[in-house]
């Protein structure tokens, strides 16, 4: 809620504030404030509005009226840098004479504007002997960042729009900073500047200050006029070579928004104003409008003297400014066949870019490679700062202690005007015994060494089969189903297996137990006989139910049954050979068992057993 | 009428192909990188192709691009011996050493694994073993004998399905990946955080190749190849 009611709050200032700048009508008069004995000098009278009516002059004493008022209205859309900006204003101007000494206060003048009455403040000028033209200029400053030319330009001369190069010294050694700064000062609307040409400066070595921003655009009065100006590019010069060095002109085309007179009488309503623009001295300054005109301007070259650098017996570097280094190594103590990173980091301001090597001497006993550049370098509006680090990869080879010596930098200082010479410590390091074959990074470093000096393989040049993306996507459906279907058949196949295995066993249990009602029915005497422990009767008993079995169930006459045939005619039914012999062992136990020894009832019962199996055998395997 | 311009669409590719291979040979490498890259623009590839392309950004001196390319070809064809030295050859013109933090040994064998065979190949030896391992179990349900051979044999068979399927889809996801991407821009400094003001924690170089972990608007996260994990913007880079 809070929100809304703030967001609605602002939104209202700001059509207020919109609304206000539309309706800010300030009637201003300006002139300067102290003026000498007989100097002519302009007062203004100034509306930012162009319906203007019922003019009121101020009564004017002290002065002399040379010539006004001059009236001269303005209404202009400008385009500065992207910036739109939209003005409409009428300016009376009169030219006055001071006479006597004194202060005089010329009251304000009385306009209505857009059907509202305004007057504008009154002017407080001091009248003394000596004209003082510093003065002068400094009250011709007070007038407000928007206002036009004192009468609208018809003419581009060099004196309405011109460009200016400045330089922050005009001496300087080889090697130092000098900032070259561009101004373009103009009395007209400007919509766009561009440079034709970089200038191309022998001797220097040019470092572009970042202007991405607009440039700021400031007011400064030159010969009376008053100018904007814009800083359109600032460079870091650093001279290379002594002697005297040009900056050459800047070329650049402006388009800039010159007045042109429109004849067309003006007619306001008002007799009393109309008789002021109707007048044939003022028939020139009707209603005006603006054409827009390229024109070609370039800047004034500068010459700088560049002195050499004295005479030193130290390694100069070649850097001008101030600086400092420092050394790092990362590890200190590792292993041979390790890597190890040094770094030398020179920071400062000066010509930091140009700095292309340190004085580092690596004892032999380290492999090491040329090193990499590491810049954090910035381009301010008073030149270079930042850092540069070089980085040194090193690979110990055998062990031991080895001092990195201290580099020295030597530099030339701008503001001593002499040679200095910084140091870096000394860097100990520790190497202990590692393994033979080089690991991590340097591994790496010394395969990357290698790959250095070679060259790519050639291209290819067979036939080849293209993709696309829609290839790479191996979800094919049918493998899906693949890999569903075949578990899923397995199981299925199992469970079958299961089923009719069970089934055939029931079916062979069933068959098995009707086999043994059979076999027991027939063995009923013979157990009978065991019972009663008459041992002949049950031996006897229990051939014959076998042979009658036999003769019965495989329809072979008694007569006929022997041990051969009995083979055969069961071997023919598909009985197991197993079985069969289990049948001819026990029709021979019949005969024999009863003569062997041992304990007599168990043997009766062993061959009840076998008796029984053996039927049930046949019996159930029978299809 | 169909099938001959079927035919035909088709052989404009490996005309193409060719037609760049001959600007390549005459060391015209403008014309033969223009010519393969409107190849690539219909949104046809191959290791081929990738080689090529990387070939001629390298003789026109454009390193970053070069590793791009053979990077692209070694996502389709890890092993493939050309694209593996060139991409050596190209890294070692690049500034700056980065020591590359060689993956978990586990990882590295994996990945060695899935990479000897394609996604189609893992597939159908996936489906075979799937039958083989079926019908191992069948006997070993259903014989009385030779149990514990029967037993210790599916299980192997099984093991080995689960290795063939889970290596196609590694391989699969290994040539379909978008996570690797290779830096262009100058000078980058990874930050601390997604935005321009936060503080810079490591440098990185044109050329270098890095892992994308996360995702902010315009920002990501990423990890080189040291190790180091910060955060940069996602123009400054192209996906592999």
């Amino acid at each position: 809620m809070k929100r809304i009611i703030s967001i609605l709050v602002i939104s209202l200032f700001g059509l207020f504030g919109l609304n206000l700048s539309a309706q800010n009508i300030n009637f201003n008069a300006s002139g300067p404030s102290v003026i000498g004995v007989g100097e002519q000098f302009q007062i203004r009278f100034q509306i930012n509005s162009d319906d203007v009516s019922a003019y009121t002059p101020p009564s004017i004493n002290g002065f002399d009226i040379l010539a006004g008022p001059s009236t001269s209205r303005s209404v202009s859309n400008s385009i500065i840098n992207g910036q739109r900006s939209s003005s409409s204003s009428t300016t009376l101007t009169y030219v006055l004479q001071a006479n006597k000494e004194g202060t005089f206060t010329i009251d304000g003048a009385k306009i209505n504007a857009k059907g509202n009455s305004y007057t504008s403040n009154s002017l407080k000028i001091k009248v003394q002997k000596n004209p003082t033209q510093a003065q002068r200029a400094q009250s011709q400053n007070r007038y407000s960042q928007n206002q036009q030319a004192q009468q609208p330009i018809t003419v581009l001369d060099n004196k309405a729009l011109f460009i200016k190069a400045f330089a922050n010294k005009s001496q300087a050694f080889i090697g130092e900073e000098v900032i070259i700064t561009y101004k373009l000062y103009t009395l007209v609307p400007i919509s766009e500047y561009q440079i034709n040409q970089m200038p191309i400066n022998k001797g220097f070595w040019i470092e572009e200050i970042d202007m991405s921003k607009d440039p700021t655009i400031t007011s400064e009065t030159v010969d009376g006029k008053n100018y904007q100006v814009a800083t359109l590019r600032k460079v870091i010069a650093y001279p290379q070579q002594s002697g005297k060095l040009i900056i050459a002109p800047l070329d650049i085309d402006v388009v800039a928004h010159i007045a042109t007179r429109s004849q067309r009488k003006v007619a306001t309503g008002d007799p009393f104003f109309d008789s002021f623009f109707n007048d044939p001295f003022f028939q020139n300054m009707g209603q005006i409008g603006y054409d827009r005109v390229k024109k070609n301007i370039k800047s004034n070259s500068i010459s700088i003297n560049v002195n050499s650098l004295p005479k030193t017996n130290s390694d100069f570097s070649g850097a001008v400014g101030s600086f400092n280094i420092v050394a790092s190594a990362n590890p200190l103590s590792c292993k041979t066949n390790e890597a190890i990173t040094l770094k030398y980091t020179i920071s400062g301001n000066g010509n930091i870019s140009l700095i292309d090597k340190v004085n580092l001497k690596i004892p032999d006993d380290f492999e090491s490679y040329d090193p990499t550049l590491d810049d954090r370098i910035n381009k301010t509006q008073s030149g270079l700062n930042g850092s540069r680090t070089f980085e040194y990869i090193l690979i110990p080879r055998v062990q031991g202690e080895f001092k990195i010596p201290k580099v020295d930098f030597t530099y030339f200082d701008i503001r001593t005007k002499q040679y200095k010479t910084i140091s870096t410590k000394e860097l100990v390091l520790h190497i202990a015994k590692g393994k033979d074959e080089m690991s991590g990074l340097a591994q790496q470093i010394t395969e990357r060494e290698k790959y250095l000096k070679r060259d790519i393989e050639h291209i290819s040049t067979k036939n080849i089969k293209f993709l696309s993306t829609s290839n790479l996507n191996y979800n094919k459906p049918i493998l899906l189903i693949l890999f569903i279907l075949i578990p899923i058949l397995t199981i299925a196949y199992i469970i079958y297996k299961n089923i009719t295995n069970r089934k055939n066993k029931d079916i062979t249990y069933v068959k098995y137990k009707k086999a043994t009602k059979i076999a027991l029915k027939r063995l009923k005497k013979a157990k009978l006989y065991l019972a009663k422990e008459e041992k002949d009767n049950f031996y006897t008993e229990v051939a014959q139910a076998t042979w009658n079995y036999l003769s019965d169930r495989f329809k072979i006459v008694k007569m006929d049954l022997n041990f051969e045939n009995i083979k055969e005619v069961l071997t023919q039914r598909n009985i197991k050979e197993d079985t069969i012999d289990n049948l001819i062992s026990l029709l021979n136990n019949c005969e024999y068992v009863r003569f062997s020894s041992g304990e007599e009832l168990s043997k009766m019962d062993k061959l009840y057993e076998q008796a029984i199996n053996s039927l049930s055998d046949i019996e159930s395997q029978i299809k | 009428m169909l099938l001959i311009s079927l035919v035909s669409f088709a052989n404009t590719n490996n005309d193409l192909f060719e037609k760049g291979n001959s600007f390549y040979n005459k060391k015209n490498y403008d014309q033969a990188l223009k010519t393969y890259l409107a190849i690539e623009n219909k949104d046809k590839f191959s290791t081929d192709l990738y080689y090529n392309i990387a070939n001629t950004y390298f003789r026109l001196n454009d390193y970053p691009n070069s590793i791009l390319y053979y990077e692209r070809g070694l996502r389709l064809d890890p092993n493939d011996e050309n694209l593996n030295t060139n991409l050596k050859v190209a890294k070692s013109r690049l500034k700056g050493d980065i020591y590359i933090v060689p993956d978990f040994f586990l990882i590295r064998w994996w990945k060695a694994i899935s990479n000897i065979f394609t996604p189609y190949e893992w597939t159908i030896m996936s489906i075979v073993l799937l039958i083989i391992s079926s019908v191992i179990f069948v006997f070993y349900y259903f014989t009385f004998e030779k149990k514990i051979i029967l037993f210790y044999s599916f299980i192997l068979s099984l093991l080995l399905l689960i290795i063939t399927v889970f290596a196609g889809f590694s391989r699969q996801n290994t040539m379909q990946s978008k996570d690797y991407a290779i830096v262009f821009d100058n000078e980058t400094y990874g930050k601390d955080s997604p935005d321009i003001n936060s503080t810079d924690k490591i440098r990185i170089n044109k050329g270098q190749k890095i892992k994308i972990i996360g995702k902010n608007n315009d920002w990501i996260k990423i990890k080189t190849e040291d190790g180091k994990e910060a955060w940069i913007e996602q123009k400054n880079v192209v996906i592999i």
